[in-house]
């Protein structure tokens, strides 16, 4: 099934850095999404710092980690987000010190479960859009999911360490075969204009996707997580930023 | 006539001896990994090789020119077995290959080396730009 916003997809969002807005992000996105109609999954995959299910004030029992571990369905993780008639579904995972792949013997066996996953939620949710919140930085789980994905999105923000790193990410989406969309979170608002030119540039010599940038927003960080922006007030400017990006990203 | 159970008593020796080889043959394998240069490389080989196969691309790594024999002895695979995995491989992109007289030498692509200078001119230049805008 085509929704308005385009084929089905699967969709990942990375940063080099931790903080740099990307749970947020993605939280909001799927609330966008399925506002216009899609069914949108979305999976917390930074098993050693979940904080999707505090955004969606998710309850869980069993998590993403009890799935890969074999103890229980696909279907046993997946919660349904309540807001408004929305089909929006989240899987939660809880903290856990190891990495997604040392749970298995080999990759091949770490990627036919997550694979596994995703023909569930398709095949029972009829899921159109699946988005994987990724752990910060360069590490197995992160690029396993990099690897099962059409797109991989890099959020990036005005940060040296930042920046660096996103070239070191998007060198890795190049090996791995993975279009890599580049988008600038949180950046200073009254240089907006001139920085989204330094970064047109940048994102061309990547050989990435340039999105466009987001400016810091006081009302995103006064939500401080308790609340899902996208639903308090679809119209504010980080919401009208966001649905500038997410045209460009479905 | 054998003793059942002394040929039992071998069989669980055998077994036990099994399992721990295999369990060193997986820490020998991960310690490889941590080992050897470069890391994006690493990765990316570990997602996109199949499991079977990568173990050929990481002895081509470690003896950077040599004969699917040489990568043979690394393996302890049969040469027949690392002629096949080894095409696959070149077929792949991940390895370049050269006649010399009889013999196939194989070693790692080098083209990624040069994109990587490429990507990094462009971190550079945008750090500049930043430099120049915010101070």
């Amino acid at each position: 099934m085509i929704s308005y916003w385009g084929e089905r997809m699967l969709l990942s969002f990375h940063s080099y850095k931790g903080g740099t807005g990307k749970t947020t992000l993605v939280g909001n996105l799927g609330v966008l999404l399925a506002r216009e109609g899609s069914k949108v999954c979305i999976v917390d995959t930074d098993v050693n710092g979940p904080g999707l299910h505090s955004l969606f004030d998710i309850k869980y029992d069993l998590t993403l980690i009890d799935f890969l571990q074999g103890r229980c369905r696909a279907q046993d993780i997946v919660y349904k987000h309540d807001h408004e008639g929305i089909e929006l579904y989240i899987v939660p995972t809880r903290a856990c010190e190891e990495d997604i792949s040392s749970l298995f013997n080999t990759p091949g066996e770490a990627r036919e479960k997550m694979s596994e996953l995703i023909k569930v939620l398709q095949r029972d949710l009829s899921i159109e859009h699946l988005l994987f919140d990724c752990s910060p930085g360069i590490n197995r789980s992160s690029l396993l999911t990099m690897n099962l994905v059409d797109k991989a999105t890099i959020i990036c923000t005005v940060d040296v360490q930042d920046i660096r790193g996103t070239y070191i990410l998007s060198s890795m989406a190049e090996k791995l075969g993975t279009r890599a969309n580049l988008l600038f979170n949180r950046t200073p608002r009254d240089k907006q204009k001139e920085i989204d030119e330094v970064i047109k540039d940048f994102s061309n010599k990547l050989g990435t996707d340039l999105l466009g940038s987001i400016a810091f927003d006081d009302y995103v960080a006064r939500a401080w997580s308790r609340k899902l922006v996208m639903e308090e007030d679809p119209e504010c400017d980080y919401c009208l930023q966001l649905k500038s990006i997410a045209g460009k990203l479905v | 006539m054998s003793d059942p159970q002394s040929n039992t008593d071998i069989l669980e020796y055998l077994y036990d001896i099994d399992r721990r080889l295999k369990l060193l043959e997986s820490r020998l394998s991960k310690l490889e990994t941590y080992s050897s240069p470069p890391i994006e490389d690493k990765m990316a080989v570990f997602l996109t090789v199949p499991d079977s196969i990568r173990k050929s691309l990481f002895a081509v790594s470690k003896l950077e020119s040599c004969t699917a024999d040489e990568v043979s002895d690394v393996t302890g695979r049969h040469r027949s077995i690392e002629n096949k995995y080894l095409n696959e491989l070149y077929r792949g992109g991940w390895l370049e290959r050269e006649r010399k007289g009889k013999k196939i030498y194989y070693s790692m692509k080098k083209k990624a080396v040069q994109d990587k200078d490429k990507h990094w001119s462009a971190v550079e230049e945008v750090e500049d730009k930043l430099d120049q805008l915010l101070g």
